[in-house]
């Protein structure tokens, strides 16, 4: 370094280096991302490839051989019980993301906006909490509490009401999948929430906006793509769900991940139960993009 | 103040562990322009906040138009506020935004789309109504802001140091654009800032504020050349502060004694012999000699120059004194260039007795 140099020199810790760079600052992002790439390819595409590989192969006297027809494609897809499961997975995944999206709103709303600072971390840890808990100990708590002899019938005789039928059907199944993914949502939607500025709220206001209509006017507006977020991934849980239709419902009417189990278990149909797998991935890829459409495309009312 | 349009009477906002409004008093005139200025969390902005109905006060009462407003929330008060991050919606068009207070007026679609390129067209954004926010310069969102505040025709307008986060130039043809406005518009402004450029380029009157409490009420010149107090006198930065204690009078004069010296102040109030007293010389009624050239005649006091500042073609030129305390003294370019100021130089400060202001407070 010059002792009396006019202008400072550039620090050496800003020049790039040789030594970390070896010539080229691009090769720092691909060493990095390098670990991650291989993760995926070996843990995510490789096992797709060979799911969809599987679905060309055949089942001979219950074993597994290589093979290319697309038998097992057409007997699943033009299937009635693959229908029908595909119907009603659906119709219980679209009701499931109404139901989270109509209680999480509210429920955000509160948290983030009605409760101090420290009641709002304790909601959101103790919503946090269920999330990385068994959620097949929350299926059976919830079979303690439905159950034909269960907490919520026994409160029912104790008032002088009949008991009712709670467990296994369309409202048992919801509890359960709402379980698993209201919680999701309400953080999702916190996180949203605590993030909008608190100076459009008041400047809605100041610009002649009540209470209810900010909500509708400014805060939703502004979380549109985190609610979006939300549905897709209560979707997205709801949909590929096994443990709640299995214990809620037990299993009737079947759902896709029952129905792909079943498949499985009936004569080894690795193949067709491969089928169904790829097409439920394929319906969620699908959800998913809809969803970055909805959440990225500006749906504006023009004044005129 | 005969036809006070906004009249603040014993204001007070107290918050746990805060008291940020301290009972202030203070009555604004119909299409007056009014800057409220001070330190960070002198409680400018809490005031401003308790106009528009977004805090409620603790004590004492705010009218405007002769109208009580207690109890009247923010979205009825029509007190339209331009913020200093602008607030302006994301989601929302140019033209949705400076329409959205008519939308919760329930005005029909076209007469919305209307009056919305009305007001752009006269802030100069014609043609930008279906553009989006983000694609807007920030001179330009802080029109749509202008835009949006106006659109109802209130008759007063907030502002919360709307211009802080522009660049020089943009601020000062923004200034420009607010006082053309509020010219046109003949509504109240009221305006609250740190920057002193802003306060005395807008304001008919300044409020100066501190610790919750309004130090000073004046037009820009009298804050400037005659501050009420030690506070004011330091806030306005180009004024020098000498602290004493009064040890004579002689008809109009009297003399203070200060730790650099016994100097002559022209009393402008009742002032006894042996009481406090400090008097301020303004930063441009001190002339410089250098020290070789000999003593001035007249109040001076002996400093050795720390540096220059450029601002224009005036020079800020910084003195310690003798005595320790740091002196500013302002001047064109061309008054000092024969004394070649540099860093270390010993100078005299020099000015005129009647040039010497005495404070009304000595706090």
């Amino acid at each position: 370094m010059p002792p009396a140099s006019p202008k400072p020199p550039i620090p050496d810790a800003f020049r790039p280096s040789a030594s970390i760079y070896s010539g080229s600052p691009a090769a720092m992002p691909v060493a990095l991302g390098l670990p991650v790439l291989a993760w995926q390819a070996v843990f995510f595409l490789a096992p797709l490839v060979f799911l969809v590989v599987i679905t060309f192969w055949q089942v001979r006297s219950f074993r597994l051989e290589p093979a290319f027809v697309l038998d097992n494609w057409t007997r699943i897809l033009w299937s009635t019980p693959f229908h029908r499961a595909l119907g009603h997975t659906l119709q219980v995944a679209a009701t499931t993301t109404v139901l989270a999206l109509l209680l999480a709103l509210p429920l955000a709303y509160t948290i983030a906006f009605r409760l101090s600072v420290r009641v709002r971390d304790l909601a959101v840890s103790l919503l946090a909490v269920p999330v990385f808990s068994s959620y097949m100990l929350r299926i059976y708590a919830w079979q303690v509490v439905l159950g034909a002899d269960g907490i919520a019938n026994a409160v029912l005789g104790a008032v002088g009401l009949p008991k009712l039928q709670l467990l296994g059907g369309a409202f048992s199944l919801q509890v359960g999948l709402l379980t698993l993914t209201l919680p999701v949502a309400v953080l999702i939607l916190v996180f949203a929430m605590v993030g909008v500025d608190r100076t459009l709220i008041e400047a809605a206001e100041n610009l002649g906006c009540r209470r209810a209509q900010v909500i509708t006017r400014v805060l939703i507006p502004s979380i549109r793509p985190a609610i979006v977020l939300a549905g897709t991934t209560t979707f997205l849980l709801a949909f590929g769900d096994y443990v709640g239709p299995l214990f809620m419902t037990g299993s009737k009417p079947p759902t896709l991940s029952i129905l792909l189990v079943d498949t499985v278990k009936s004569g080894s149909q690795w193949p067709r139960a491969s089928v169904v797998g790829v097409s439920m991935l394929a319906i969620l890829v699908l959800v998913f993009a809809l969803g970055r459409l909805a959440g990225s495309v500006r749906i504006r009312r023009r004044a005129s | 103040m005969t036809s006070s349009f906004v009249a603040l009477k014993g204001l007070d906002k107290r918050y746990p562990g805060h008291h940020a409004v301290r009972g202030i008093d203070l009555d604004i005139a119909a299409g007056e322009f009014v800057a409220i200025m001070g330190p960070s969390g002198c409680g400018k902005s809490t005031t401003l906040r308790l106009l528009a109905g977004l805090e409620e006060p603790t004590g004492g009462s705010i009218a405007i138009g002769g109208r009580d407003q207690a109890g009247i929330p923010a979205h009825l008060r029509d007190t339209p506020m331009v913020w200093q991050s602008l607030a302006l919606f994301p989601f929302l068009s140019v033209a949705d935004n400076v329409a959205f207070p008519l939308r919760m007026k329930r005005l029909g679609a076209k007469e919305r789309r209307r009056r919305a390129l009305e007001w752009l067209d006269r802030l100069g954004l014609a043609g930008m109504a279906d553009r989006d926010i983000a694609q807007l310069s920030g001179g330009q969102r802080q029109r749509v802001a202008l835009a949006r505040a106006l659109i109802t025709q209130p008759s007063i307008l907030l502002l919360d140091e709307p211009l802080s986060a522009l660049d020089a130039h943009l601020r000062v043809r923004m200034q420009t654009e607010l006082s053309r406005l509020h010219r046109q518009l003949g509504i109240t402004f009221v305006y609250v800032t740190h920057a002193q450029s802003e306060a005395f380029a807008l304001a008919d009157r300044i409020v100066i504020m501190s610790e919750g409490r309004i130090r000073q009420v004046g037009r820009p010149q009298d804050v400037y050349r005659a501050p009420a107090n030690p506070f004011v006198a330091e806030f306005m930065g180009m004024n020098n502060l000498f602290r004493g204690v009064c040890r004579g009078r002689a008809d109009d004069m009297a003399t203070i004694e200060t730790p650099a010296g016994h100097y002559a102040v022209p009393a402008r109030r009742p002032l006894a012999v042996g009481e406090p007293a400090a008097f301020v010389v303004a930063a441009d009624r001190i002339t410089l000699a250098r020290a070789e050239d000999g003593p001035p005649s007249g109040p001076a006091v002996r400093g050795t120059v720390l540096g220059l500042e450029f601002v224009g073609s005036t020079q800020t030129i910084f003195v310690e004194t003798e005595g320790g305390q740091e002196f500013r003294v302002q001047k064109q370019q061309h008054e000092i260039e024969a004394l070649d100021l540099v860093p270390g130089r010993a100078v005299h400060l020099a000015w005129e007795p009647r040039h010497a202001w005495l404070l009304p407070e000595t706090e």
